[in-house]
């Protein structure tokens, strides 16, 4: 088996991936863009390509403002795989890839990971039950499959839980209520900010004009505390306090909570790319330079991965990192206008436009911690917040140290869902900052390999 | 529950879930169709702890079904098939030759 060879292999099919592979390929650069989803949209822009005739209305303008890229990508002369899993990306830029059942390896010159970002886990008590979902994953749901839950409860704060809230009830699916863990206020905290007015005046009509949807047609409690999902084989209510501290009971079979999104890190660290703690938006993000380069040269990062500044900066982030890599591998003088203009853009959006950005997204500390001894923090080993106490207990110095004391990170998902919530119990049990308790130490391969699909691969394992 | 929000175009798709026949779509995943059924448990971590679809996008495993005999199938990842037969999970199983269970 001779492995195929690129000169650049982009790892994602958002918009961050897409215009990246777009603009290398018509660079004239040898171009491969691997997706694991069955089809290019990403997150933002799922199920975009089989909704665009219908178009449904429900759905909104700015998702299909993504139709744009989509038809650009018709020209993309590059190679494209979906449904293609990647699983590693060694020292000497091999890519590994399960695809149709079988592992490949890709040799490429540069790559550009654009894997996006993930929901901020939200530990409440009943989060495991069936019938609780992320937001993000009922706004998958309604993009991609057209199915919805009626007498949904919404919990917790940010753009896209107002947003999908709205989508719902333009749909004609009743909300039983939206539980805002913040309130209006941190929209208010956004307004009053000066960057917000030049900047996202778009972004904050936007937002209101979900939160007025959904004050008109449900119930919208905010500053709600003390959040208890209740059920046995699935969820049955949810109970909260009011800011005011009364106790209600809200009975319903689905609730959908977010907090926020942050960057994907699991395979930019276990490439062994350099991160940093970010404090203001409490998460880890890839070190990256204003092209998006990595810690290793000829690894880039676009899109959300490479921290939180949503679709169109994405977008943007996308086309630079392909311009910087044309660049490296033909000099032929500076970069086109657009693209310094992009540059520029995008280091206002990644600087000025932070706080106002930093304040919509603020997760609260009460939210980001499981309250209850028996509230399961690792998802997949059903560790609970007894269980970690009691490693904790045991002088557990760190989060890998954890892994081995109580399982908590082992599972499928390697530490995706418990990574964060983890990481800071340790860091108030040690009272030492995230940056010095640090995260999960994340090993290839990335995403699950049988054995079978590795006995595909002719050569030996990848390293 | 879960239901259409629009009309359904044609479901030429059967899946078999446990006993039950049920319709999909062309590229429908297993998830949704499952969802749309009424279906909640996919699996059962512990005869107490009962999982369902939480992400929808693959980061959470938390929908893992046994789909034609493979257990640890990601239901929100797998498109159907006709023909297809899908089965609740009701422990960790453990896929021997599964290299990606944490380090």
């Amino acid at each position: 088996m001779t492995t195929q060879q690129y000169q650049v292999a982009v790892i994602g099919a958002g918009p961050a991936g897409l215009r990246a592979a777009i603009t290398a390929a018509k660079a004239g650069l040898t171009t491969l863009l691997i997706d694991d989803q069955p089809a290019i949209g990403g997150q933002i822009y799922r199920g975009l390509v089989q909704n665009k005739a219908a178009a449904p209305a429900y759905l909104g303008n700015s998702y299909f403002a993504g139709i744009r890229l989509l038809e650009t990508f018709s020209q993309f002369d590059g190679v494209y795989w979906s449904q293609s899993t990647v699983w590693q990306i060694t020292s000497d830029h091999q890519i590994a890839i399960t695809r149709d059942g079988r592992a490949e390896l890709v040799d490429a010159e540069h790559i550009i990971i654009a894997t996006g970002a993930i929901e901020r886990p939200m530990p409440v008590d009943g989060w495991t039950l069936p019938g609780v979902m992320t937001v993000g994953g009922a706004q998958t749901l309604l993009k991609q499959a057209a199915v919805g839950a009626e007498h949904a409860v919404f919990v917790g704060t940010g753009p896209l839980l107002y947003l999908t809230a709205a989508q719902y009830i333009r749909a004609g699916l009743p909300v039983r209520a939206v539980l805002d863990t913040v309130g209006p206020k941190a929209w208010r905290a956004a307004a009053t900010h000066a960057a917000m007015a030049l900047m996202q005046p778009t972004m904050l009509a936007k937002g209101l004009s979900w939160l007025a949807t959904i004050r008109r047609h449900t119930q919208y409690v905010a500053g709600v505390k003390a959040l208890h999902i209740s059920g046995d084989d699935a969820a049955t209510a949810i109970s909260y306090n009011t800011a005011t501290g009364s106790r209600h009971t809200i009975d319903t079979e689905h609730v959908f909570l977010h907090q926020g999104v942050i960057p994907n890190i699991n395979l930019t660290m276990a490439t062994g790319l350099d991160h940093v703690w970010d404090r203001v938006n409490h998460c880890w993000r890839p070190v990256i330079d204003k092209t998006g380069r990595s810690s290793n040269p000829a690894i880039y990062i676009a899109g959300d991965g490479g921290g939180i500044a949503g679709g169109a900066a994405a977008e943007l982030s996308g086309a630079v990192a392909a311009d910087a890599i044309i660049r490296r591998v033909k000099p032929v003088g500076s970069s086109p206008l657009m693209v310094r203009l992009g540059q520029r853009l995008l280091r206002w959006q990644r600087g000025a436009a932070r706080p106002f950005l930093d304040r919509l997204y603020h997760p609260d500390a009460a939210f980001r911690l499981p309250s209850s001894n028996d509230t399961i923090v690792c998802r997949c080993e059903s560790v609970t917040k007894r269980d970690i106490t009691a490693a904790l207990g045991d002088a557990v110095t760190g989060p890998n140290q954890l892994k081995a004391f109580c399982r908590a990170g082992m599972g499928r998902c390697q530490g995706r869902s418990c990574g964060l919530i983890v990481q800071e119990m340790i860091a108030n049990d040690r009272q030492q900052t995230m940056a010095e308790t640090g995260y999960y130490r994340v090993r290839p391969p990335v995403k699950p390999v049988t054995l079978a699909e590795l006995a595909s691969l002719d050569g030996p394992w990848p390293g | 529950m879960f239901r259409p929000i629009t009309q359904q175009p044609d479901q030429p798709i059967k899946i078999q879930f446990e006993s039950q026949t049920i319709r999909a779509g062309h590229g429908d995943t297993v998830a949704a169709a499952l969802l749309r059924a009424g279906i909640l448990q996919f699996r059962y971590a512990t005869a107490q702890d009962p999982r369902g679809p939480f992400c929808m996008m693959g980061t959470c495993f938390d929908c893992l079904v046994e789909i034609d005999g493979k257990p640890n199938r990601q239901a929100c990842q797998t498109i159907v098939r006709d023909g297809m037969l899908v089965r609740r999970q009701l422990a960790p199983i453990a896929e021997k030759p599964d290299t990606g269970s944490g380090s």
